[in-house]
């Protein structure tokens, strides 16, 4: 509860906020390391905390604990980021919308029925439509973020009746005790609504976590948002929504629900196969991105599919590693130039003229790729470990084939920026301006977070699950 | 020695020269080097202590370091050192060493590559001690990446293609490889400890069936690295654009994970399916020798051929593997640390060839006897050895898998004759035209200084004794092989 009113705290404070005040984001900043800090807290101290609130609507445990670290920690970096860019008239308006729907990302996570879950899902959602938006001098922002709201609203709604129909079905809409039971005590009707309003749910959610195929809108949001903002939106929601199904569907769903769980097996494998294969094709590094999180998608939705206590445990390593990863990517983008567009071919000769830079572009690319000792390949590791000791093996292969893909158009970046770094003549590339010193802050706390958990966090992740 | 975690210090030993090298502030090339050459030497020198504490005599894991790791996932930090292992080992420390030395006139980068050159070490050496299936694989996958930036920055024209090729070509082998690797977790002991697995594997633990399987996948990814007809098609790519010194550990020690891992984990675990599909392993081992020599013949470029001839004699290893005799299994270790010596040293004298005359086209080069007889006369040697001439020690290994397959497939390994002779072939060819060959107008013109300078003939002289050495003498070498290979015949029992 106290970790509740915190955030609700700051939320007052980054609204009320005095339009001007200098120190706004440096209050953003603090609040949100104090709030990821308690929940450090409550982690180490005790479980005695645990348990739920609010008449069964919020459960505090290891994964809500989970979800605030990790939202605070990239809450951190993202403000980090963008210190100095909007620092104009909008600053307010931005960082109260974006501790808003850092806000609706601890309900989702926190939440125990499906009307917590939407509420969480607004209040992530509005003000993410408005952030992607917000630069109003740029006309494909404005149209992004209008695209985004419009397929946003639409999909919430397409969710909202799949909950009626859950409701419907199931006569309950907590999931504190597993919401989808033993399918024999199921009538025959019942069952096929249910099938329905699964269907609906997971149109809802997948769209939020870009799964195949309701992805469509995330290339063009991802190329016309500003850098910051997209990187934020690519990360943690869908992290947070992740862990939402995970509680939602419990650890023996894809057992219980063999038609489910097929149809989530398709989403997962055409998530990895077309998300690497056309990013593959890209050439606009944001869009190239945004492919690369569907397929990142299709790996998370492997654990979900795998099910049980090792393959949440996997998952959640995972959203560590790519949060981390694809948040680091994209502060390196913000930092060859805001509000510009990237291509593969900026990134040419960068190892020779921005070593650091492209050093930590390298490292994030690595890791999102899954190389060894770097973090992402642990979290592949215990992915598709999982899904093979579920008897998936097929499903691991292909991840693992989907990874080879996936390697590359990493490479055709990272060897873009290393290929002419021995080269007598320099060839002609983008002259990037000053990189501010907080985005250099987060990007070493990034560098940091993707090595030391790769090489030293596995143990004492996995310990600790 | 005793006491210390002598195999532990020797995997961690070039990443902290290799995180030294990096912390250097900007613009200290020399002590780059400097440091570079003392941190390889160094882990050569630890190498050598540890070849003198090894018990010849004694079977099995020695120096072994058990530890719990990450036992949700059932990992372990596993490291030990055996008859076969420890000439692999020696093998890498000691090419590192010398690359190291070859470098020294490297001018670009400096930090970088030698910050490269510690991580593959670190990669090298951890494959051949790990005897833990995830750190098996986390080091195999280690040596990827600095391999790929040695071809990618400092490779030659179509470098980027090259490296990338050659990053997925070997990764989609490696994936299906971890498929295998986790395989053999889920239906055997739930551990990955190799030696567990071992155990397990031939207390007959998997099914038939599963063995296959899991022999499939592994197959892939060991056959990929050797290469292995017909999934050798990255070599020539790589080899070509590659710098030298990654043309000589690539062939000199990467190749041999590969063969490595066949003996490894595929046989002790698998005796079914190792047995199962020996001949078909043998057939594809003969079909490389002959294949690769005849590739080699008809090449134009002094590189790709060298290329081409490590597939023909990674070949032999091959036939030496599937036949599971102890003859074999000895041959087939032998093979690859001679193939390291004579190839690396082919590899180095063709980047000094390259530099002086600025080509590697066999028709340009001639007689290089005359204008620079002491290179002259070590590409004969190294090609002799190469071509398998007795009392060089490329004859010692060759002999021997050619006698283990002769015992286990019969006729069918008498094939592989026809490659000793093609070998012969284009080796020959080579030295007529390159090195003896009168000096014609439009041949290629050496830029001076022509002479070999001291950090190039170096690194040669080691390697040169080694091939002349054992080539006379392979006995001291042999006894360390050859419990292990006795070992590892018995369980497949030919």
């Amino acid at each position: 509860m106290v970790l509740t009113l915190t955030w609700a705290g700051m939320l007052v404070c980054g609204a009320m906020w005095p339009s001007t005040h200098p120190y706004m984001r440096h209050a953003t900043l603090v609040a949100l390391l104090v709030a990821a800090g308690l929940a450090g807290l409550v982690a180490a101290g005790a479980n005695s905390l645990y348990g739920l609130y609010f008449y069964d609507a919020v459960r505090l445990d290891s994964v809500t604990t989970f979800g605030r670290l990790l939202f605070g920690a990239a809450g951190v970096l993202v403000v980090l980021a963008s210190w100095d860019v909007h620092g104009e008239e909008n600053a307010v308006e931005f960082f109260g919308l974006f501790v808003l729907s850092l806000l609706g990302e601890v309900v989702i996570v926190s939440g125990q029925n499906l009307l917590m879950l939407f509420l969480g899902i607004e209040l992530l959602a509005l003000p993410t439509y408005a952030l992607i938006a917000i630069h109003k001098t740029r006309d494909r922002a404005i149209a992004a973020g209008l695209k985004y709201f419009l397929l946003g609203m639409f999909t919430s709604v397409v969710m909202l009746y799949g909950m009626a129909l859950l409701y419907g079905s199931l006569g309950t809409i907590s999931y504190v005790h597993p919401l989808f039971p033993d399918p024999g005590h199921l009538s025959a009707a019942r069952l096929g609504v249910l099938q329905f309003a699964f269907f609906f749910l997971i149109l809802g959610l997948g769209f939020k976590v870009t799964a195949f195929p309701f992805h469509f809108w995330s290339p063009d949001v991802y190329a016309g948002g500003s850098t910051q903002v997209v990187a934020y939106v690519s990360t943690v929601p869908k992290v947070a929504i992740m862990l939402a199904i995970v509680r939602i569907l419990g650890p023996s769903f894809t057992a219980d629900y063999p038609v489910a769980k097929w149809f989530l097996i398709s989403i997962a494998v055409l998530s990895m196969v077309y998300g690497n294969v056309v990013a593959l094709m890209q050439d606009d590094v944001r869009r190239m991105l945004a492919y690369s999180g569907v397929a990142n998608t299709g790996y998370m939705l492997v654990a979900i599919i795998a099910g049980g206590a090792d393959s949440r445990a996997a998952l959640l390593f995972f959203l560590v590693v790519y949060t981390f990863g694809n948040l680091g990517a994209f502060f390196v983008v913000l930092g060859m130039g805001e509000d510009r567009h990237i291509s593969i071919g900026d990134f040419d000769g960068l190892a020779r003229r921005y070593p650091l830079l492209a050093l930590a572009m390298a490292i994030f690319l690595f890791s999102l790729a899954g190389t060894p000792p770097l973090a992402g390949f642990f979290g592949k590791f215990a992915l598709f470990k999982s899904a093979v000791s579920h008897g998936l093996p097929l499903l691991a292969l292909v991840g693992m084939v989907t990874t080879v893909i996936s390697v590359g158009y990493y490479l055709k970046i990272t060897s873009s920026m290393y290929g002419d770094l021995v080269m007598q003549d320099l060839p002609e590339g983008r002259a990037i301006e000053r990189i501010p010193v907080p985005l250099r802050i987060a990007l070493v706390l990034a560098v940091a977070a993707t090595v030391v958990t790769g090489v030293l966090g596995i143990p004492l992740f996995l310990g600790a699950m | 020695m005793t006491g210390l975690p002598a195999l532990t210090i020797l995997v961690t030993m070039p990443l902290l020269f290799g995180v030294a090298t990096l912390l250097l502030p900007r613009g200290n090339d020399q002590a780059a080097r400097v440091l570079g050459i003392v941190g390889t030497s160094a882990v050569f020198v630890w190498t050598v202590l540890i070849l003198g504490a090894f018990s010849t005599g004694a079977g099995g894991m020695q120096f072994v370091e058990l530890r719990e790791w990450v036992p949700v996932i059932g990992m372990t930090y596993h490291l030990g050192i055996d008859g076969l292992s420890l000439p692999l080992v020696f093998l890498a420390s000691l090419l590192t060493m010398l690359c190291a030395v070859y470098s020294w006139r490297l001018k670009e980068q400096v930090k970088t590559f030698f910050f490269l050159l510690f991580l593959l070490e670190v990669g090298m050496i951890g494959v051949f001690l790990a005897l833990d299936a995830v750190m098996f694989y986390v080091f195999w996958e280690i040596v990827l990446v600095p391999m790929f930036f040695m071809i990618g920055i400092w490779g030659g024209e179509r470098r980027r293609y090259a490296s990338v090729k050659f990053f997925i070509y070997t990764l989609v082998g490696s994936v299906v490889m971890l498929l295998g690797l986790m395989l053999l977790y889920m239906w055997g002991p739930k551990t990955f400890d190799l030696v567990e697995i071992a155990k397990f594997g031939q207390a007959g633990g998997f099914t038939n069936e599963h063995q296959v399987w899991i022999y499939g996948c592994l197959f892939l990814g060991f056959a990929v690295k050797v290469p292995i007809f017909p999934f050798h098609t990255w070599l020539p790519d790589a080899h070509v654009e590659a710098p030298t010194v990654g043309s000589v550990l690539l062939a000199g020690v990467l190749l041999k994970m590969g063969g490595y891992g066949f003996l490894r984990i595929s046989l002790p675990a698998l005796p079914y399916a190792f047995k199962y599909f020996s001949f078909s392993l043998g057939l594809l081992g003969v079909i490389g020798i002959v294949y690769g020599a005849a590739v080699a013949l008809t090449q134009t470029d002094l590189k790709k051929m060298v290329a081409y001839s490590s597939v023909s004699h990674m070949g032999f290893v091959v036939l030496g593997i599937a036949s599971a005799t102890t003859a074999g299994i000895d041959g087939a270790v032998m093979q690859m640390f001679n193939h390291g010596i004579i190839t690396g040293m082919l590899f180095f004298l063709v980047g000094m060839i390259y530099e002086r005359y600025h080509t590697k086209e066999i028709a340009k080069l001639k007689g290089i006897v005359t204008t620079i007889p002491v290179l002259g006369v070590i590409v004969v040697f190294a090609s002799f050895a190469s071509l398998g001439l007795p009392a060089l020690a490329g004859f010692v290994g060759e002999f021997m898998t050619l006698f283990g397959g002769y015992q286990a497939f019969g006729w069918v390994a008498g094939i592989s004759v026809i490659g000793i002779v093609l070998t012969a072939a284009y080796f020959l060819r080579m030295l007529q035209q390159c090195v003896f060959s009168p000096v014609t107008e439009d041949s290629a013109v050496c830029e001076m200084p022509c002479e070999l300078r001291a950090t190039e003939f170096l690194p040669l002289v080691p390697l040169m004794s080694f091939a002349l050495f054992l080539g006379l003498y392979p006995q001291p070498f042999l006894a360390i092989i050859n419990p292990a290979a006795t070992a590892l015949a018995a369980i497949i029992g030919r």
